[in-house]
């Protein structure tokens, strides 16, 4: 991150932002299928946060002004009180929360709201930039397994998320990158990574979750090259459970 | 080049003396280039660009016993302290937005080079937005030696976002222009890439090459990038090889086009 120059005033209108869209926050819930079997069985959601402030309503800017405000680890509490108690309801299902790498660097204080349920959750890793602080990265990652939680990896194969992260956290699923999934069924190219990764995969023990299906002929198209589970509109989009 | 590359550490034509310093060090009394005003920051690159040589890498090929060096790549070193890290000088260019201007003097540099030697391949590398600056151009200093020359495209951004570039990468390459993506499978450079760009080589992030000797998960996903490229009929290179374990490892999952300081550091040619 590049530090941006400092206006008190301008601080204190960015504070008073992030707080509202805080204090609004909700989650939606994307399922995730598995087509091992003809009929889509949901195997697990993802927790998508959303909240009321409109210029905040993509995740990625209210991570960037939690960045900026140094309060990430007031965010993430946040979301994991809101996805605590869901998971308190729902006894049946497992959740995908995403996490940045910064997040997964800086400890939460005091009680984690999720870490009793832990083995329901698996965290999905998102790098905004390639991981710099690689070897705390593994012992984190490495800590977390060992309270229960699982690790997915986000956006595989597209503009960040690099084969070295996947050397790095050793995750126990992956997200192959909408871009690459996106008209797949018309791109030989785009079919043979997604085959390269997808065996890959395989060999390393990784389960591999398409993202971004939209349409029949994309399904159709995984399934040929033994990608079984799939995230996207096609299934169902981001609701309230 | 990726913020990992160890050949960043650049070395003056003796090899004693270190003039650059990796990403994130401490640059002393020199201090940083962000600090400047505009005016002396112009000055800065000015100066930059005055000074600018190349050093040239092999890269070279396992199964060419007689002749082993395919190709070299072309790095640039400058002798201003503050930027002498080239990511640093393409920072600074790009904050005066005059990366067009230093694209310009590294080809022109480059161009000498291919001039002198005719039996000689180029990878010059170029940032993604570089590819819209006067790189097009017929006039272009590297233009009649097209055909020598691979354009070693950095992503600094998703590629997949930027979506002109497959039209542009299209015209160059029907100027002679070869393409390689640059650091693959590693931060920036998503396999999206591949699909988008149809690079005729790639080179393997350096994270996936350090010690694939001892660790299996490494060797299964260069192996795996290596058997994708060649289906995909992309040459494969291995960068940042150092060691002959790794060379070894890197031959049984047949990668053939290797560079690293076991066979070669930048130097002058």
């Amino acid at each position: 991150m590049t530090p941006t120059p400092v206006d008190p005033a301008q601080d204190e209108r960015h504070q008073v932002r992030f707080e509202r869209a805080l204090d609004t926050m909700w989650l939606v819930f994307q399922p995730i299928v598995s087509l091992v079997t003809p009929n889509a069985s949901t195997i697990a959601y993802e927790a998508l946060c959303r909240t009321s402030e409109t210029d905040l309503v993509d995740p990625r800017e209210l991570l960037r002004l939690a960045t900026s405000l140094g309060q990430v680890s007031t965010m993430t509490r946040v979301v994991r009180e809101r996805a605590a108690e869901v998971l308190r309801r729902r006894l049946d299902i497992t959740l995908f929360i995403n996490v940045d790498v910064e997040e997964l660097l800086g400890p939460l204080e005091g009680e984690d709201p999720i870490g009793e349920f832990a083995h329901r959750v698996v965290l999905e890793v998102t790098e905004r930039s390639p991981i710099s602080r690689l070897s705390e990265v593994r012992v984190q990652a490495s800590a977390l397994r060992e309270r229960g939680y699982r690790f997915a990896l986000d956006d595989l194969g597209g503009g960040y998320a690099g084969l070295s992260s996947l050397a790095l956290i050793e995750p126990e699923f992956v997200k192959i990158d909408r871009a690459l999934v996106r008209g797949l069924d018309k791109e030989p190219v785009r079919r043979k990574i997604i085959g390269s990764l997808v065996g890959l995969c395989r060999q390393l023990r990784i389960a591999c979750i398409a993202g971004g299906v939209e349409t029949e002929a994309e399904r159709d198209a995984l399934l040929e090259l033994h990608c079984e589970l799939m995230q996207g509109y096609l299934f169902g989009r981001p609701v309230v459970v | 080049m990726s913020p990992f590359d160890s050949s960043h550490i650049a070395f003056s034509d003796s090899f004693t003396r270190p003039i650059s310093l990796p990403r994130g060090t401490s640059l002393g009394n020199s201090g940083s280039w962000q600090s400047l005003a505009g005016l002396e920051r112009r000055a800065l690159l000015e100066r930059a660009l005055d000074s600018i040589w190349l050093v040239f890498q092999p890269i070279v090929s396992q199964s060419r016993a007689g002749e082993p060096v395919f190709a070299y790549e072309a790095l640039a070193r400058n002798a201003e302290r503050s930027v002498a890290n080239p990511s640093d000088l393409v920072d600074l260019a790009m904050s005066l937005g005059m990366i067009g201007e230093l694209g310009r003097v590294v080809r022109t540099r480059a161009a000498g080079v291919l001039r002198r030697r005719r039996d000689m391949t180029l990878f010059v590398n170029v940032d993604v937005e570089e590819l819209m600056t006067s790189l097009g151009d017929e006039d272009d200093p590297l233009a009649e030696f097209a055909q020598r020359v691979v354009l070693e495209v950095t992503e600094r951004a998703p590629i997949s976002e930027l979506p002109e570039v497959r039209e542009r990468s299209t015209a160059l390459r029907q100027r002679g222009y070869r393409f390689a993506i640059d650091d693959l499978g590693g931060g920036y450079a998503g396999l999206s890439s591949l699909a988008v760009m149809d690079p005729d080589f790639v080179k393997i992030d350096q994270a996936l090459i350090r010690n694939v000797d001892t660790q299996p998960i490494k060797r299964k996903i260069v192996g795996s990038l290596a058997s994708l490229c060649r289906q995909l009929g992309i040459g494969c290179i291995v960068e940042g090889v150092e060691t002959v374990p790794e060379r070894d490892a890197l031959a049984a999952l047949d990668c053939d086009l290797m560079q690293g300081f076991l066979f070669g550091r930048p130097a002058t040619i």
